[in-house]
């Protein structure tokens, strides 16, 4: 193919975002890669390193003491919340898509937290108790629950509850997602539907659902890799204070980076593969069928 | 062209630009990356050897420099000194770096980053951030050649000295444990007020004798705790853990401290913590500091409370907080006390280190910069015309009773503040920020291991203290001998 005219402008539309990536991301991508194969200091004259092959790597697994610990916790916090907030997304997104009055507003209003709840404001609303509900005592949840499940899990569950607010919070991106596809979806399928005989809650399970199943695999995703990033993640923060602490440092912290992200690789990795799309033609097929 | 081999084109000329302006820095070009393990502070001895051979502190130079420093001390003091110092050298300018307490260490590490680290600063709590880094530059020569050094507080004096050669930070402020007794509530109870020579047994017995439970008077409330006080006081030891400038005794004082301690908790001397049940059904609000409710004898404390324990909140309440010093061992040597000493050093990288020495002296230890402070508490005002100073926050660092006698006529002229200031000077300063891998020891043993957090699993009857005392010890001692070979490479 050969570049014209029309391409050219293509590209410098999107030369600003491809700059940006190169820059802040490709490039300290390999930066910290190489970080983590070393030990770092910061001196005043400048950077000073000291190569140690992957001991940073298995100093992660082997040495430090909270890393496999908070990494656990997580896997568990995500297995537990990603499908809270991808549920109550779709539930809002299906209401909020009924013919009511006022939807703007209320469209509006259930995307406001994405605005509001954003780095130190979210930190400041939890450090106030705001993102709890005071009727939910925690302690009698958990108390129920440890009869039933072993005590890490019931924890688990605990801080659920116990932050059910901020995770409402964190749907407003997934919701406006939804929302999105289910104005796509053609009414006349449902119509078909209801002169077959088809209830409300039939065509949600024959319709709707395999309809947007490509879409719940992107909002699975992007849950996931944004609770990951989330300035509330006990690693990140983990990270960051190996970044900054005296016997750790950039290497160390940078090796811990990297092996959390290849964890939560393998956990997309896992998503995709529940959730992707296996016979996606086939069912287009049928769709135009009907 | 083709489209995509145009654009691997665009990629492969923006990482090669990207990859040339990465690998371009202000090192100096004998500076480089390290692979050797050669040290830094090293190279910033030789650069500091020119007058090594001789006794005198070299000469200062006449040519006009830019000094910058970097303290948490209040914004118009630091002003206030600079001034002073500029005054005193005209050729040299002093730029007051301001940045945010709240991750001190943190800012450091990202103005050092930039090479632009304060000529001289003050770093936070944990000694291990700035030696790990290179940021201490040596200020051996200058130190010990110099006259005032001399007259420094025999116990910080020593400070400093991380790899037990070079001396690499000093004390620069001086904020004493300070036991606070409740004068009133004494009186009321008809408990003689102690001396100031009391001892730590005597407090101890203090603290059981002003509990009365059927009043809700309680024996002491802590900030400062016990467990520190008690190695440093009883056994003469220099550091906190029972450091005695080799190695670490967990298993005497601070065992026997905690103990106390945690027996104090239960039995109802020591007061309801903050935010507790207990609080809330002694006090009738959970969240009531116990300080001020005029129920507690003792307040375990530090220096700058003196200055809250002063204001109308408490007086209103009939509470008189009188300062008395950290006592001393029952047989004990010295008269040695626990004290939040900040430290400061001058940077690694600094092209003055000569003339950023003299800085550091006058802000810290200096008797030039003493007297400067000593007006700055007693002159400096805010816009609306208020004292920035109600009262010397920090103590004199050298034996000067010029000095001293100017910070004593600042404060109340009483004999508890008179007979608290003639014990406080054989200061000891608290681990972190004097002692290599002590932090690292209360992040990833103390306060995060095998027993999560040590005083508490003691404190709820979950270990005893001397059963663990023996393995906390071994674990500190190892811990600090692997840091020190980290740190120093």
């Amino acid at each position: 193919m050969k570049i014209n005219r029309k391409s050219m402008y293509g590209y410098l539309f999107i030369s600003p975002w491809l700059v940006g990536f190169l820059i802040f991301v490709l490039w300290p991508l390999i930066q910290s890669f190489y970080f983590s194969l070393n030990n770092m200091r910061i001196t005043p004259q400048g950077l000073q390193f000291r190569y140690v092959g992957f001991n940073n790597y298995l100093d992660v697994w082997l040495r430090d003491m909270f890393f496999i610990q908070e990494l656990l916790q997580f896997v568990l916090h995500i297995i537990v919340r990603v499908p809270v907030i991808v549920v109550f997304a779709l539930i809002i997104a299906m209401l909020l898509n009924q013919k009511v009055k006022f939807q703007g507003a209320f469209r509006t209003i259930f995307f406001l937290p994405v605005i509001v709840v954003s780095g130190p404001v979210i930190d400041q609303l939890i450090s106030q108790g705001a993102t709890t509900v005071p009727m939910v005592n925690q302690g009698v949840i958990i108390g129920v629950l440890t009869q039933v499940f072993p005590m890490w899990f019931a924890q688990v569950i605990g801080e659920l509850f116990n932050q059910i607010i901020t995770i409402l919070w964190y749907s407003g991106v997934q919701i406006l997602i939804f929302l999105a596809v289910l104005q796509k979806i053609d009414p006349y399928l449902y119509e078909a539907a209801k002169i077959d005989g088809a209830s409300g809650w039939e065509c949600f399970w024959k319709i709707t659902l395999p309809t947007i199943k490509p879409i719940i695999l992107i909002n699975f995703v992007y849950t996931l890799v944004f609770l990951a990033n989330s300035s509330q993640n006990t690693i990140i923060n983990l990270i960051y204070m190996n970044m900054f602490s005296a016997t750790r440092g950039y290497g160390f912290a940078s090796a811990m980076a990297w092996m959390y992200a290849v964890i939560i690789a393998l956990m997309l990795l896992i998503i995709f593969f529940v959730f992707r799309e296996k016979e996606g033609p086939k069912r287009a097929r049928k769709v135009k069928r009907v | 062209m083709e489209r995509k081999s145009f654009l691997t084109f665009l990629v492969s000329a923006l990482l090669f630009l990207l990859l040339i302006v990465g690998c371009s820095n202000d090192e100096p070009a004998e500076g480089g990356n390290v692979s050797d393990g050669e040290t830094d502070t090293e190279e910033t001895s030789d650069d500091n050897g020119e007058g090594g051979e001789e006794s005198a502190l070299p000469p200062m130079t006449e040519d006009e420099i830019t000094l910058t420093y970097a303290s948490w001390a209040n914004g118009q003091l630091n002003e206030f000194l600079a001034d002073r110092f500029m005054e005193k050298y005209p050729n040299i300018t002093v730029e007051v770096v301001h940045l945010e307490f709240d991750g001190w260490n943190d800012h450091l590490t990202n103005l050092a980053s930039t090479g632009d680290l304060p000529d001289v600063y003050w770093y936070l709590g944990n000694v291990d951030v700035p030696i790990r880094n290179g940021w201490l530059g040596d200020i051996t020569e200058y130190f010990e050649n110099d006259p005032e050094s001399e007259d420094i507080l025999s116990t910080l004096k020593i400070q400093g000295y991380f790899d037990g050669e070079r001396k690499l930070a000093a004390p620069m402020q001086l904020l004493p444990f300070t036991i606070y007794l409740d004068e009133n509530l004494f009186n009321q109870m008809n408990v003689d007020m102690p001396s100031a020579d009391w001892t730590y047994s005597e407090m101890l017995e203090l603290m059981q004798e002003m509990t009365v439970p059927e009043q809700g008077i309680f024996g002491y409330n802590t900030f400062t705790q016990l467990l520190t006080m008690a190695p440093i006081v009883n056994n003469d030891a220099f550091g906190e853990f029972g450091w005695d400038g080799e190695k670490y005794d967990l298993t005497k004082d601070w065992a026997d401290a905690i103990t106390q301690h945690a027996q104090f908790v239960r039995s109802g001397v020591h007061a309801p913590f903050f935010d507790t049940d207990e609080a809330e059904a002694a006090f009738g609000d959970r969240l009531q500091w116990a300080a001020s409710t005029g129920r507690v004898a003792m307040q375990l404390d530090a220096w700058w409370t003196i200055d809250l324990f002063a204001t109308p909140e408490f007086q209103d309440r009939g509470i008189n907080w009188v300062p008395y010093p950290v006592p001393r061992g029952d047989n004990a040597e010295s008269l040695h006390k626990p004290a939040f000493v900040d430290f400061g050093a001058i940077s690694s990288g600094t092209d003055h280190p000569r003339e950023a020495y003299e800085l550091l002296k006058f802000f810290g230890w200096g008797k030039d910069g003493w007297l400067a402070k000593l007006e700055a508490f007693e002159t400096l005002t805010h816009e609306d015309g208020n004292p920035v100073f109600t009262f010397p926050y920090g103590l004199p660092l050298i034996n000067d009773e010029e000095i001293w006698d100017g910070v004593a006529a600042l404060l109340p002229q009483n004999e508890y503040y008179s007979n608290f200031l003639e014990r406080v000077r054989e200061p000891i300063p608290l681990g972190g920020a004097s002692q290599p891998g002590f932090q690292t020891f209360l992040d990833e043993v103390y306060f995060g291991g095998e027993y999560g957090d040590v005083q508490a699993a003691i404190i709820n009857g979950e270990v005893n203290a001397h059963d663990i005392a023996q393995n906390l010890t071994d674990m500190a001692n190892r811990i600090r001998e692997e840091v020190m070979e980290d740190l120093f490479w």
